[in-house]
């Protein structure tokens, strides 16, 4: 359990600053409400339309995309803690699996999924 | 485990290359070429049957046992190839008239079947689940193919959530069953289950979990629900290859599981496994007769023949096991004539109803033929295979002594004799209008001819001599049971 | 009750209350977010049981990976508007009945059975070498098995969502 405190201490920090920061902020500045206070702030613009967009499909590809490639990638760790161990079994294993995945990125490629039209 | 041993799974391996073959040729084919990529993916499936052929009688654990190839998943994996085949030569037709990415329309069919071979060969859970997400993960997307068309969609996304639904049902069953028994493995399990005969409570519930996400798979009672409607929807030779090669695959699945790791206790399940099958063909059949459409009736129809095998699996013992190998053989080639059928008369006509094939007879012979051996073969009719197949596993079944569950499933399958002859009285005897006999012949192309021909004597061939096909179910279920 | 135990505790209670806030909220957004704190919590709880790659597996691929998906797919929809109450309100009584039912039988197996007769009786931390092992030598199968998964998935996104040109 103890390999696990600094994990722990570094949790505890990230919320605690994060708390401190806005609960400070919460209490230092001063309050005051007004409508113009509520509108969406924009770097300056004048905001229009509300805070939901349909997004474009595309980004449901680039999405979809990242997660595949994300549990592929989480597989590497693993792997390569044994590759030494097993060798050229494990190295073919992850080869096989790689050159699948890479298939779909060439699919993808080639099926236009990567133009930004 | 040794290198040579991969030469056993060389069937699976030709099936991935050449689906991965026909996406990448697919890149660079014109579109009015693509549907015709149906030749390259069936050869494929030719090829990968020829080297099952090679293994035949060889049994092979490997993966450290969670791999089994023995006679078993020999069958079935040939059924599936079968399918795919007979799927992927029936559609080219239909693929040219309704779908768009006919390439990835035919590499997905044979991924699924890559994935529903696997699920024959698991003894083990997790290798078991994974082969059936990567059926489902095809189905989802053959199902939702036609994009343009919102019946398609429809059924695309109810499967989907169905799906991965039935999918965490089986998944938290499994999860139950590894923490009562500490393994997945199914030897491992039924030895877990000899010394220890009874877990309690998370026992019950982790099987009665795992049979009900393999009743969605198999579209059991009360699990059937999305059945219709993605029947319905999905486009004309996905509907037929859900229900012969998704059902047979979930039937594998269901049949290893119980033979390998929960014998021990399948006594307490037979009685609970027998309602569903008596709920589940009395179901299909009672809502096959108030069908207009013909793809909906083949829908419920299936559903009902569903309920015929889980009699096997309610009496589950080493003839009842050929019996229902038999009886899947018999029906996916019968079913695949049904389909083949709609499909041809769907591509020609556009239409589905069972009142369109008014003067069927007269506008094409084979079609007609083949659609009474099929549906006579399905209503249990002697002569044709769905009568041999049905009293073979019958008969095996009534060594159980379950009198109801045999009297039931006599008189189900006496009931739908009815609804199936409905469709032949319009294909045969129906008048049509005056303006109906203007419309000329059908002019099937050769291959159709082909396929017809050869399902229809493949029906008639199990139906009155099925003494190889007898053997071969026997074979497998000595894989399973010995002796 | 050790530091371990008070972690397992908190951790829990913090998953539920976001899974009900899954399924209760109004806005999907928020539902959605919910979904990524329980799944943000069940890694906690899998760090407590010394799985270590399956938390990170947890914190990388759900509630990273799969929560940007959920919400790009959320936001496909062309409305933010909280859905306008649900039109079959008589199965709620129904499902709530059914839910509570499945609570009380899978609460009751949970409780009543005798985990320590099982294969695991105490919990060891699992170095990363052996988790690998067993992974890269007795599940090859599945682990191959699963990159053709994602090979479906992946094509069978793309044709599902792709904008097709005049070639397809």
């Amino acid at each position: 359990m103890a390999s696990y405190l600094p994990l722990l201490v570094a949790s505890v920090a990230a919320i605690g600053f994060v708390g401190v920061a806005l609960g400070l902020g919460f209490l230092l500045a001063p309050q005051q409400f007004s409508r113009l206070k509520r509108t969406i702030y924009e770097c300056g613009m004048e905001s229009t339309g509300g805070g939901w967009r349909q997004v474009h499909i595309r980004y449901y590809l680039m999405a979809i995309l990242f997660v595949i490639f994300a549990v592929e990638g989480i597989f590497l760790f693993p792997w390569a803690a044994v590759l030494g161990e097993i060798g050229t079994f494990a190295f073919v294993e992850m080869l096989v699996f790689m050159s699948i995945l890479f298939f779909g990125l060439i699919y993808a490629w080639r099926k236009g999924a990567f133009e930004w039209r | 485990m040794n290198g040579s041993d991969f030469a056993f799974l060389l069937p699976e391996i030709v099936l991935v290359a050449t689906a991965i073959t026909v996406w990448a040729v697919d890149f660079f084919t014109p579109r009015d070429r693509k549907p015709d990529l149906a030749w390259p993916a069936a050869a494929g499936a030719l090829v990968a049957m020829a080297f099952l052929a090679i293994s035949w009688g060889e049994h092979r654990e490997m993966f450290l046992g969670t791999l089994r190839l023995d006679n078993f998943s020999l069958f079935f994996r040939f059924l599936f190839l079968t399918v795919a085949f007979f799927v992927i030569v029936g559609s080219p037709g239909y693929v040219r008239r309704k779908l768009r990415n006919a390439g990835e329309f035919y590499g997905l069919i044979l991924m699924s079947t890559v994935g529903a071979m696997g699920i024959v060969s698991s003894r083990e859970f997790l290798t078991a689940y994974i082969s059936l997400e990567l059926v489902a993960f095809g189905f989802y997307v053959l199902v939702s193919h036609a994009r343009h068309e919102a019946r398609s969609n429809e059924a695309g996304a109810k499967y989907l959530i169905l799906g991965a639904f039935s999918s965490g049902l089986l998944l938290f069953g499994i999860s139950l069953i590894f923490g009562a028994t500490g393994s997945t493995g199914y030897a491992a399990i039924a030895a877990a289950l000899e010394t220890t005969p009874d877990f309690g409570m998370v026992w019950t519930l982790g099987v009665a979990l795992v049979l009900a996400g393999l009743g969605f798979k198999v579209a059991a009672f009360p699990f059937h629900s999305w059945a219709p409607d993605v029947y319905e929807g999905a486009p004309l030779p996905i509907t037929a290859f859900l229900s012969v090669g998704s059902k047979a695959a979930g039937f594998a699945f269901l049949i290893r599981l119980f033979a390998e790791g929960l014998f021990p206790v399948l006594d307490d399940w037979r009685v609970a496994i027998g309602v569903v099958a008596v709920l589940t063909m009395t179901f299909g059949n009672l809502v096959a007769i108030q069908q207009a459409n013909l793809k909906r009736l083949l829908a419920y129809s299936s559903i009902a023949q569903a309920g015929y095998i889980l009699v096997g699996v309610a009496t589950l013992n080493a003839d009842t096991t050929s019996g229902m190998l038999l009886h899947i053989a018999g029906y996916t080639a019968t079913n695949l004539g049904a389909f083949l059928v709609v499909i041809y008369f769907h591509n020609l006509t556009g239409k589905e109803g069972i009142d369109d094939l008014r003067g069927l007879y007269r506008r094409s012979f084979l079609l007609t033929l083949v659609l009474a051996v099929s549906l006579l073969s399905l209503a249990g009719m002697p002569l044709f295979a769905g009568f041999m197949t049905k009293f073979y596993l019958f008969t095996a079944a009534a060594a159980s002594q379950l009198w109801w569950l045999i009297a039931l499933a006599v008189a189900n399958s006496i009931l739908s004799v009815y609804y199936y002859l409905l469709v032949l009285r319009q294909a045969f005897i129906t008048p049509e209008s005056e303006e109906e006999e203007q419309r000329p012949a059908f002019r099937l192309p050769s291959h159709a001819r082909a396929t017809l021909s050869l399902l229809m004597v493949l029906v008639l061939w199990i139906g009155i001599y099925p003494s190889v096909f007898v053997d071969a179910a026997e074979a497998g279920s000595r894989a399973l049971f010995g002796g | 009750m050790n530091f371990a135990a008070v972690l397992f505790y908190a951790f829990s209670a913090i998953a539920i209350v976001a899974a009900l806030g899954t399924v209760l909220a109004r806005n999907i957004v928020y539902a959605a977010l919910s979904l990524v704190g329980t799944m943000v919590m069940i890694a906690g709880i899998f760090f407590i049981l010394h799985a270590d790659f399956l938390a990170l597996v947890q914190l990388l691929i759900y509630a990273g990976a799969v929560g940007v998906l959920l919400i790009f797919g959320l936001m496909l929809t062309n409305t933010g508007q909280p859905a306008t109450g649900p039109k079959d309100r008589w199965q709620r009584p129904i499902a709530f009945v059914a839910a509570m039912a499945f609570i009380l039988v899978a609460g009751y197996a949970a409780v009543s059975t005798d985990w320590m007769q099982g294969v695991v009786p105490q919990l060891e931390r699992v170095p990363p070498a052996v988790l690998a092992s067993s992974l890269f030598r007795n599940w090859a199968l599945p682990f191959e098995i699963a990159s053709l998964v994602l090979l479906v998935a992946m094509i069978g996104a793309i044709v599902i969502s792709r904008r097709e040109t005049s070639n397809d």
